[in-house]
């Protein structure tokens, strides 16, 4: 057998040795065929035999890390009904807890209403104590608050004014389990949750706990919040030494060496900490160290404003009573009412008295739950109560959560969700740390000492929130949509009448407040940046087109179209408003309702319309027949214009029966014409009707018989396209039969003026020449004139155009007078003062035969339908004293006023007594101037 | 120069008063400045009751006796007065049957032929008043005074109120019974030779017949 020499085993083992050092891990395969793995190699092989991707189990495993942090907790949201309640009107709050481990019905709800005013008071005014101060202990409080809420729910409308309570025959007591009704024999634990930290610190009396903070300052749990900055780097080199040769002898050679090295130190990037979160609340050990679960025990100035600021000064010491044993504890937020504990099983008359149950009624609200149970909230899920404004309202839900403590039993965690979750750690007072054996193992259970009744101020949730009480819903509309603008300024114009309509208002239209305005721009979008736009509505009022836009019950405004296009609104010219003649108006309007405690409920809305201003207009004229063949036409009189001396007859043109009228407009830039008469076609043919006319399309020349009876009305309409705009242009012109009638004025009223009837007072305040408000009244049948006066009266016929063909004479007291002048008459006054004169003038209108052929051989109207038409006009003038009229003074003025005051009976009277005088007075005349004859005896004397 | 004795003055004078006043109504132009009712009433007034008493008392200084303006025996004056009506009432009556226009044709105020009240005020004012006026100028004055309440001055009279009431509203059928009055008026003048039984013999002639023509409408 071979052996190996000392000096070879030597070698051997040296071998192997140099192996483990200087070879490293070299498979033990290489050796002995199998090696024993790396825990590395290990963990690698297992990531490629499960398909492990290390970035993933790297994440679930930081994720795990903090997962105890980011449990679901129990929370609940509000939802009410109505979204918009009214003062007095019902309202009902609906609690929606989620991440309970209970059902809805087995959670304690502790609502809880807060009234306008009862806000939170140690030393409330006595009226405020009336008005809030619930369980008479002199200060507002949460628990005030809760009664509020909780009698509404456990009377539900009970009267208990009557009622007897020296005893309680009913047994409607409730005996409430922590963390929720189906939560027995299960130990209780009651946690508080911080929001920010996710940490749930186990409800307990730790003693007290002092902790070395600065006055002003907080203990609390700090993580420094790391960022990445760019780093400096510094780069240095040294030089060691320098060598060199050379040789000479042939071939020269020099070398040189230099040796040296070069260093870089520093960091490409650095994390700086100069801000922190919150990460929790410190604890006391039992040395004396203030120590964090997570983060650092740091003392903040202000902790709850400042979780991501600064990072507070270094915290290290506290100190703690530690003989004292952690008391973990759970309480109800319950009212309490009468002194006497809610939810103790126990609920006798006192308790009865104080909330207003009724003691015979185990059910007084008829809720299907007892007296006491409604008291602490046993599955109410909703709360109704009739809504005052400033209301407001939350809820502190009592249930198991679904988070496991960390006892050795089957404990969940028993948490409160409130409507806003918010329950900050400054309403902690203490927190702290203990230890259990559990399992073997010493698990520490962080505590805090807190009063969940600091969280319901926050928690308070106004029904009306989002403005949806206060809205109120406005619509505005407009007609006409797209009406037209008159230039002229005849007062043609369409009028646009807006009106608003208020479908949620509380109050009646009389107290609801509109506020109405009108924009005007050249854009739809009424866009600034467009074009001009401006706010017009002074402007209209100024101009007299809108009138009041503010007030109560003002629920519609009415615009007349009438602006020229050269009036300034808006600080421009209208035409700076316009594209091709378009403009917009913009119809604002904003609706309020007033309330008391100065809510106010406010609506708006607007309409947008489109308008389209022009100048031009509907041209009437009178026409000439023709005939044409053996039918006769008609044509336009061009000088033949009618109604356009007054804007009366421009906008509603006058016209008599049988009349036929010519109408045409400025065709410029117009085209496709169709005329349209009281929504039928108007059609005008060269054939049928005017050589004026055209067949086949249009034009801008049409007629119509005027054959309707008086007081028809004829709208014709014509719509034609502006070739430059696109747009299409709509024009109207209304026409009315009338009458024919005269007018009888006088040409000259300094010679025959109109008799003076009296005075009336101007309401409007808008006529001229009345001084103080009262207007004179003159007669349009009566004139007045000096005796001896040379009158001249002209008629006025209605319509105007009539004159120029009417037949008419003229009588002055009966006697037939010629015309001096075209429809005028000129005569003297003849009559005695005090007498009439009348006058008269009888007129006639007979179309001319040409005229009445036209009108049968156009529109087939028969001669026997178009007639002469009379008509008159009768007149009296006052003859007056010329003395008096004239202004004379002295005794004439002074008898011719006396006489004018005397009744004319009397007058006449006396005249008739004078005449009889005067016969008396012949007849003894007469008598007296015959020759008497003798008596008797005289005359036997004589004749004897 | 004829002279005239103190009676021929009185005739002449009489007749010229009368003359003068049927000159004066011929010729009265009515003025439009107050109601003709009224004016007619203001003339009859004047003309017709003041005129001849102003004329009875300060021309011919004599009583209003002279008019006629005085008592009678009464009861015969009453039947005379009463059977003068009546007998006229007849008339009428008979006349109408063959002239049934004679009440068609009479025009009465609205109120006095709907309203019972207005009837009485009808009857026993405006008949009288007028038929007063009537009897002093035409029976007192025309019959009596002027021409000595003979049958030719009943005659007389009779012809100057046909006169008149032809020149005023003219003759017809409604006017028939107006046109008798002179008669039986007369007639109780020429036997009563007072004014009074005259002026109730025709008021009542002229009520009866309002209460025909009324009742017959």
């Amino acid at each position: 057998m071979y052996t190996f020499s000392r000096k070879q085993r030597v070698l051997a083992g040296l071998l192997l040795f140099g192996q483990l050092f200087f070879v490293g891990t070299l498979p033990a395969q290489a050796l002995f065929g199998v090696s024993i793995p790396s825990p590395s190699k290990v963990a690698t092989d297992l990531e490629k035999r499960y398909h492990l991707d290390l970035e993933n189990v790297q994440d679930q495993g930081e994720l795990f890390n903090v997962g105890q942090n980011k449990q679901p907790v129990p929370e609940v949201t509000l939802s009410f009904s109505p979204t918009d309640p009214r003062p007095g009107e019902k309202i009902t709050a609906r609690a929606f807890p989620v991440y309970f481990s209970n059902k809805e019905e087995a959670l304690y709800y502790g609502w809880y209403l807060k009234r306008s005013g009862c806000d939170l008071d140690s030393s409330p005014s006595q009226a405020k104590r009336t008005l809030c101060d619930r369980d008479g202990d002199r200060r507002i409080t949460v628990e005030d608050w809760k009664i509020e809420a909780v009698r509404v729910q456990v009377q539900n409308g009970y009267d208990s004014t009557q009622t007897n309570y020296s005893s309680d025959s009913d047994d409607d007591g409730y005996k409430a389990r922590f963390g929720g009704d189906n939560k027995t024999n299960t130990p209780n634990y009651c946690y508080y949750h911080d929001n920010q930290s996710g940490i749930n610190y186990e409800m307990a009396d730790a003693g007290n706990i002092d902790f070395d903070c600065p006055n002003g300052t907080t203990p609390i749990c700090m993580i420094p919040i790391q960022e990445v900055e760019s780093g400096d780097i510094d780069a240095s080199t040294t030089s060691n030494s320098t060598s060199g040769s050379s040789s000479t002898g042939g071939d020269t050679t020099a070398t040189s060496n230099t040796t040296g090295s070069a260093s870089a130190t520093g960091n490409t990037f650095e994390l700086s900490e100069s801000t922190c979160t919150i990460a929790g609340l410190p604890a006391c050990s039992n040395s004396g160290q203030a120590t964090c679960s997570v983060g650092f025990p740091k003392c903040v100035a202000n902790p709850e404003t400042d979780s991501t600021g600064s990072c507070g000064t270094t915290l290290s010491t506290c100190s703690s009573d530690t003989t004292r044993s952690v008391s973990p504890y759970c309480k109800h937020l319950f009212p309490e009412g009468a002194g006497r504990t809610s939810g103790d099983g126990s609920f006798g008359a006192e308790e009865e008295r104080f909330w207003g149950t009724d003691p015979n009624d185990p059910d007084t609200a008829d809720s299907g739950s007892k007296d006491e149970a409604s008291v602490v909230g046993f599955g109410k899920t909703t709360f109704t109560w009739n809504y005052n404004t400033g209301d407001q309202v939350g809820v502190a839900v009592e249930g198991t959560s679904m988070i496991p403590t960390k006892h050795d039993n089957a404990s969940l965690m028993i948490m409160w969700a409130f409507p806003k979750q918010d329950c900050p750690l400054s309403v902690v007072e203490n927190t702290g740390v203990y230890t259990e054996s559990i399992k073997g193992y010493s698990v520490e259970i962080e505590t805090a000492d807190v009063d969940l009744n600091k969280c319901l101020e926050r928690n308070l949730v106004d029904p009306a929130q989002g403005g949806q009480a206060t809205n109120l819903d406005v619509a505005v509309s407009a007609t006409p949509r797209e009406p037209l603008n008159d230039e002229s300024g005849d007062g043609s114009g369409d009028v646009v009448v807006v009106s608003g309509v208020v479908s949620n208002g509380n109050k009646n239209i009389n107290n609801t407040l509109f506020d109405w305005n009108v924009e005007i721009s050249n854009n739809i979008q009424f866009s600034g940046g467009i074009g001009p736009t401006a706010n017009i509505t002074k402007d209209l009022q100024d101009a007299g087109l809108l009138r009041a836009t503010k007030g109560n019950a003002l629920d519609t405004v009415s615009l007349a179209m009438n602006i020229p296009r050269t009036r300034s609104v808006g600080g421009r010219p209208l035409s700076s408003y316009l594209v091709n003649d378009i403009g917009y108006l913009r119809f604002s309007l904003k609706a309020s309702e007033n309330f008391e405690n100065g809510v106010l409920r406010k609506g708006k809305s607007d309409v947008i319309i489109k308008f389209v201003s022009t100048g031009r207009k509907i041209v009437a004229t009178r026409v000439t027949p023709v005939l044409v063949g053996d039918k006769m036409r008609v044509q336009m009189d061009q000088a033949g214009i009618i109604c356009n001396n007054d804007a009366l007859d421009r906008s509603l043109c006058r016209v008599i029966k049988n009349e036929i009228v010519g109408l045409r407009i400025d065709d410029t830039d117009l085209s496709n014409f169709q005329w349209r008469i009281n929504d039928q076609p108007l059609v005008c043919t060269e054939t049928n009707v005017s050589p004026d006319c055209s067949d086949g399309e249009q034009n801008a020349i049409n007629f119509f018989p005027v054959s309707g009876q008086v007081g028809d009305t004829y709208t014709v309409t014509l719509s034609a396209n502006d070739v430059t705009s696109g747009k299409t242009v709509t024009l109207s012109r209304a026409f009315r039969v009338v009458e024919p009638l005269i007018n009888v004025i006088s040409s000259d009223e300094a010679v025959a003026w109109p008799k003076l009837l009296g005075q009336y007072r101007d309401i409007t305040e808008q006529a001229t020449g009345c001084p103080d408000g009262l207007c004179n009244d003159f007669s349009k049948n009566i004139l007045q004139a000096a005796a001896g006066s040379n009158v001249t009266l002209q008629a006025e016929f209605v319509p105007s155009f009539v004159g120029t063909t009417a037949e008419r004479e003229w009588y002055v007291n009966g006697q037939l007078t010629g015309e001096s002048d075209i429809d005028k008459i000129n005569f003297d006054i003849t009559g005695a003062v005090g007498t009439l004169t009348q006058v008269q003038i009888f007129a006639r209108i007979v179309q001319s035969d040409d005229l009445r052929r036209a009108l049968y051989d156009i529109w087939n109207i028969s001669p026997l339908d178009s007639p002469e038409i009379s008509f008159s006009k009768e007149m009296q003038i006052e003859v007056q004293d010329a003395g008096s009229v004239a202004g004379q003074g002295g005794a004439l003025k002074y008898f011719a006023a006396i006489v004018s005051y005397v009744p004319a009976s009397v007058v006449f009277a006396f005249r008739i007594v004078l005449s009889a005088i005067l016969i008396l007075f012949a007849t003894a005349f007469l008598m007296g101037a015959l020759p008497q004859e003798p008596a008797l005896a005289s005359r036997r004397i004589k004749e004897d | 120069m004829r002279k005239f004795t103190d009676t021929e003055k009185r005739f002449i004078g009489t007749a010229s008063l009368i003359a003068f006043s049927f000159i004066f109504f011929a010729f009265f132009e009515q003025t439009e400045s107050l109601s003709s009712v009224t004016q007619g009433f203001i003339i009859a007034i004047i003309f017709f009751l003041g005129l001849p008493l102003a004329y009875c008392r300060y021309i011919l200084d004599e009583p209003l006796t002279k008019l006629g303006i005085q008592s009678a025996e009464h009861v015969k004056a009453v039947l005379w007065s009463v059977l003068g009506a009546f007998f006229g009432f007849l008339l009428v009556w008979g006349l109408n049957n063959t002239f049934p226009q004679m009440a068609s044709q009479t025009i009465f105020p609205v109120l006095v032929e709907n309203n019972f009240g207005w009837f009485v005020l009808y009857a026993l004012i405006a008949i009288p008043v007028t038929f007063l006026v009537y009897e002093v100028f035409f029976r007192g004055m025309i019959q009596y005074l002027w021409l000595g309440n003979t049958w030719m001055a009943f005659g007389v009279q009779a012809v100057f109120f046909w006169l008149l009431v032809w020149l005023g509203e003219g003759v017809s059928f409604s006017s028939i019974p107006l046109l008798l009055t002179p008669i039986l008026a007369g007639l109780v003048m020429k036997k009563t030779a007072s004014l009074w039984y005259a002026w109730f013999a025709s008021s009542l002639f002229i009520f009866l017949t309002d209460v025909l023509f009324l009742s017959l409408r």
